[in-house]
């Protein structure tokens, strides 16, 4: 069976004809197999990949007489004519009046006056063509010539086919008496391979199977039949996805980074009294931030957990440090948190002294008016770097391995305020479109946040909470920051994995 | 954060200096300041809110001065005025007030400008609208001190702007400002400050008189804080009076003394301030907390840069003096900042100190990731909606109490949601032209109340829409999830807002309640403007975490 050779049933067809006939033309084994050669150019190639057989461009030529040609043949050649004008008028002649008395075109004319100044029959002197009657030779090689240049038009009469072409054409050529038309052949000739296979039957015709069937799998049909192949040029659709929410694989990758540089994840509450998301941060109550313009206060009389000792220490830090008089009704009120630094705050309280670094990555609350960059809830990433050693420059460090690790580019730095940070800095990158984006706020905690806390004398606390979002728009290549909360599954589906995500 | 509009002429002519563009961009970049628009002589920034001193072209000026070295920084020359300022019979809901004098002014119409906006931009940043802090600045020329604040039942005088006399009750009602800043007065005990012949210089908060109208022929200036914190007024009244001093050459400022016989605490027997504060920086301090070591002549002359006068030099600290008008400045982490500021952030090696302790995700979040992954597998697409929503959809899918927001800017985000099940609505509603049927989840976080106390709570929900789907798709998608996770469900019969009586299952697992499956009610969707059948399944995640891995005390 290994031996065998499995043709589909155009191609059997093909090296059948082919091994009858021996040499043969393509033309006329398409015509044999009732089909074009065009259509069989394909299957020819195949074969001869195969090794069954052997195909070769021949150039035939087709060479046939003019109009002109056959007029010269049954009339007068040009040269006998011009010879028989002279002698008509007297074997000397003017230009002119020669031509016009022979009867010939100018190219004819002058093709003939050449030949015959050749062959020394003519002399051409001063504009006067004479006849140079003594010399028999020169008339004798002229009746020569002419007889020859007959008989060869008259071999062409019927037209010649040659491979190559005759020696002898190219004067007639050159003189316009006969014409050549070039046919390029293909010819098939079978390999002993195919003749001796042939022979012992081993050549047979297979099946094409289109789709495999369990039928198909299950019948060994496959054995003698030839899987169709696909033509690759054909389009396909897009397969129906679902799919994780884009916005949620970004976020995951960032807890990726985060985990990797040691931070573990924490979580707070989202509704805080202002003691925690304000009074504890420093932030002065008449500060602007805690406007009703800029934070969300909850309509519901919510209970917070004792928090007495906390409170007096708060009370305490305002009212030495900044001097006003610091109300515990302000510091009750419930917010929506504007940030997630309360987070960290909780994390520290609980966690205490040690060297440790935590993050968060949840949503915050601001009344602002939705745009294409602005939301009222979005999501903050904030972090925090506990330890004896950690300094400004550590928190620098830290924006810029993490804006390494996502790909965004130079990280720049300029001073900035948060009340409850200081040195405060604020790290902008270079967005394509935007130019210097601000994305990376943080700073060291000021003592007086600390100080509530069962944080020894002598730690300090690198936080930082970044608006993820604007790197988020800009990783997903997103222009909307509302397209990040989307719920359209047109647009889930559709959007492709950053490349920035894949390393 | 505030936004000032300054003239660059101004700006040279207080910095001592001229200004290129490249310079201006460089030095406010230092001085937590940014420029949002050049044009011309016009310059508008925006600058942080602690530095306060900022928000004119005279303290700013005086800043770039100094940091380019055109100016050096000196201290106020202040003297005692021999008058004084009586506030015995200030009203008790605003009793303090303090004042004080510049002398020697040379104004335009710029400085005047300048001085309106630093009063204006103080009273939103710092005197809470005016409620804690009023500030009020009057020409000295007609006055005859000594001053008085007092509290009066009613008064008549020409307000600031206006032609012909008002009452008190008159400006409150028929002046804009009157109308805006009535409610920090009450009615019949109104505050006035007044000087020795019982002239009104003003009307405070509300507005001042049109006869002490300060103008570019007035050359001495006083000006009064009145409010409920003594000590931020204090700061804003050095703020503006060292504001104001750059308008002179010469400039002489005088204090008042407070006299107060009313049995009230009173901080400060005179004002304004300006003895400044002296405060010690160490080298170790900058290495410490900025990562950096530095020379203490480098830490002194950048320190000097940025106004502060070097009062001793050691070997590893530096005395300096901390001139009044920094009032962000209130111990050595301030100082810090200001030297690395001057030192420059993007010069200092930024190193990230290793990590000493592994990472890892908040196990609430791996086991989300573990949802999800069964939802994805389970065909649903997931979906990210807003935790804020409108309160009137969540009324429609409970009758519990759910958070509320006070103050919302609109009504579609004016709570805070119970429940996924809004979200999934608004989901149907999004997806509904579009998609034949949906199939989406999400895994989101909300917020309940319980006995009072706003807990967050993690949660899947998931939605099913399209003409074929009944109550069975969604018991197949929860019995298999909870098979995934090794366990079985039992369902029981309940009845549930906004769901069909008859179709509607409460999800136990291992005897516990963790959710519910239903087929949404067609009255609901009708409203909705959805006419295809809707099935919700929601399932507290927290819970079912909680029986199926019970967490170790």
């Amino acid at each position: 069976m290994k031996d065998e050779i499995l043709l589909p049933q155009r191609m059997y067809n093909i090296v059948k004809e082919v091994v009858r006939a021996g040499k043969v033309n393509a033309d006329e084994v398409a015509k044999a197999v009732g089909k074009k050669k065009e259509d069989i150019m394909r299957d020819l190639a195949e074969l001869e990949a195969k090794e069954l057989i052997k195909t070769s461009h021949v150039r035939k030529f087709f060479i046939r007489l003019t109009a002109s040609g056959i007029n010269y043949l049954i009339s007068e050649l040009p040269e006998e004519k011009l010879v028989n004008a002279l002698q008509k008028m007297g074997g000397c002649a003017g230009m002119k009046d020669l031509k016009s008395e022979a009867g010939l075109t100018s190219k004819e004319f002058s093709a003939a006056l050449g030949i015959l100044r050749k062959l020394g029959l003519i002399s051409i002197a001063r504009g006067t063509i004479s006849l140079n009657k003594e010399n028999k030779e020169a008339l004798n090689n002229f009746q020569k010539a002419v007889k020859e240049l007959k008989e060869n038009l008259q071999h062409v009469i019927k037209g010649i086919a040659s491979e190559e072409i005759p020696k002898w054409i190219g004067r007639l050529r050159h003189r316009g008496m006969i014409e050549i038309e070039v046919k390029k052949k293909i010819v098939v000739e079978p390999t002993s391979k195919l003749i001796e296979k042939f022979k012992e039957g081993k050549v047979k015709k297979a099946k094409v199977i289109t789709k495999v069937t369990p039928e198909i799998i299950a019948s060994s049909a496959w054995e003698n039949a030839i899987i169709k192949e696909f033509d690759l040029g054909v389009d396909v659709p897009i397969k129906k996805t679902r799919r994780i929410h884009p916005y949620i694989q970004f976020l995951n990758y960032v807890r990726e980074v985060l985990i990797g540089l040691g931070f573990i994840e924490v979580k707070g509450p989202h509704i805080e009294p202002a003691l925690w998301n304000f009074d504890l941060l420093f932030v002065p109550q008449y500060h602007p931030s805690r406007r009703e313009t800029d934070v969300f206060y909850v309509r519901n009389e919510l209970k917070t957990p004792d928090q007495k000792i906390i409170i007096k220490k708060v009370k305490e830090i305002h009212e030495s440090v900044l001097k006003y008089r610091w109300r515990l009704k302000e510091a009750l009120k419930i917010v929506l948190r504007t940030h997630t630094t309360p987070v960290s705050l909780r994390t520290i309280n609980k966690l205490g002294k040690g060297e440790y670094r935590a993050f968060s990555l949840d949503r915050v609350f601001r009344p602002d008016t939705p745009d294409p960059t602005h939301l009222m809830e979005f999501h903050q990433l904030e972090g925090i770097i506990v330890g004896e050693e950690v300094a400004f420059s550590n928190l620098l460090g830290f924006f810029k391995e993490f804006a390494r690790r996502l790909d965004l580019g130079k990280v720049r730095f300029r001073p900035a305020y948060f009340p409850f940070t200081e040195p405060s800095v604020e790290g902008y990158i270079k967005h394509p479109k935007l130019g210097w984006i601000e994305v990376f706020p943080g700073g060291m905690f000021r003592k007086e946040v600390l100080k509530p806390f069962t944080l020894p004398e002598g730690y300090k606390v690198a936080a930082w909470g970044i608006g993820i979002d604007r790197i988020a728009m800009m990783v997903l290549g997103l222009d909307d920051i509302r397209d990040l909360y989307t719920n359209k599954l047109e647009l889930i589906e559709s959007l492709p994995v950053p490349k920035r995500l894949i390393k | 954060m505030p936004v000032i509009e300054v003239s660059v002429q101004d700006l040279e002519r207080l910095a001592r200096t001229r200004l290129s563009t490249k310079e201006l961009f460089k030095v406010l970049e230092l001085m937590k300041t940014e420029i949002k628009e050049r044009d011309d002589d016009k310059l508008v920034y925006e600058v942080s809110h602690d530095r306060a001193d900022l928000f004119s072209a005279e303290g700013l000026g005086r800043a770039i001065g100094y940091l380019l070295e055109s100016r050096k920084p000196e201290k106020f020359n202040v003297v005692e005025s021999g008058t004084y300022l009586d506030i015995s019979e200030a009203p008790s809901y605003r009793p303090y007030c303090f004042a004080g004098i510049v002398h020697n002014l040379i104004l335009d119409d710029e400085a005047i400008r300048q001085i309106t906006q630093l009063q204006e931009k103080l009273h939103l940043s710092y005197g809470g609208g005016r409620e804690l802090v009023s500030i009020g600045f009057y020409d000295l020329e007609g006055i005859k001190p000594p001053i008085k604040y007092l509290t009066v039942n009613e008064a008549e005088y020409i307000p600031l702007g206006y032609s012909e006399p008002m009452k008190l009750a008159e400006v409150l009602e028929n002046t804009e400002k009157g109308r805006q800043f009535s409610h920090l007065v009450r009615e019949g005990n109104y505050p006035l400050l007044t000087d020795s012949k019982g002239e009104i210089l003003s009307f405070p908060p509300v507005l001042n008189s049109e006869s002490t109208k300060v103008t570019e022929k007035t050359s001495d200036v006083l000006i009064d804080v009145t409010g409920i914190e003594p000590f931020l007024m204090i700061k804003l009244l050095n703020i503006m009076i060292t504001s104001l001093a750059e308008r002179s050459g010469k400039p002489v400022i005088e204090t008042l003394s407070i006299i107060n016989e009313a049995d009230r605490d009173q901080p400060f027997t005179k004002a304004p301030q300006l003895n400044g504060r002296k405060i010690t920086i160490t080298t170790e301090d900058v290495r410490i907390l900025g990562g950096i070591h530095l020379q203490p002549t480098l830490i002194a002359k950048t320190l000097s840069m940025l106004g502060y006068i070097i009062e001793e030099m050691r070997r590893d600290s530096i005395r300096v003096w901390v001139p009044p008008y920094r009032i962000d400045v209130h111990d050595r982490a301030d100082l810090v900042e200001d030297v690395l500021i001057g030192y420059g952030y993007n010069m200092l090696r930024a190193d990230i100190i290793n990590p000493t302790h592994a990472g890892w995700k908040h196990p609430m979040e791996l086991f989300t990731d573990l949802i999800r992954n069964l939802m994805l597998g389970l065909g649903f697409t997931e979906v990210v909606n807003f935790m804020m929503i409108d309160s009137e959809i969540i009324k429609q899918v409970t009758e519990e109490e759910f958070v509320e927001i006070a103050n919302p800017k609109m009504k579609t985000y004016s709570a805070i949601r119970s429940s996924l099940t809004p979200s999934l609505l608004l989901t149907a509603k999004t997806n509904y032209e579009r998609e034949i049927s949906i199939e989406a989840f999400e895994v989101g976080d909300v917020v309940r109340i319980v006995g009072n106390t706003p807990i967050s709570e993690r949660r899947l929900g998931a939605v099913l829409m399209g003409e074929n789907y009944t109550l069975t798709n969604g018991l197949v998608v929860v019995k298999t999830l909870i098979k995934l996770l090794g366990e079985s469900v039992e369902w029981v019969p309940v009845t549930s807002k906004p769901f069909i009586k008859g179709r509607t299952a409460s999800v136990k697992v291992r005897n516990v309640e963790i959710g519910l499956v239903g087929e949404v009610h067609p009255k609901l969707l009708a409203e909705l403007g959805i006419f295809k059948p809707i099935v919700i399944t929601e399932i507290s995640l927290e819970k079912l975490k909680e029986v199926i891995a019970p967490s170790h005390p």
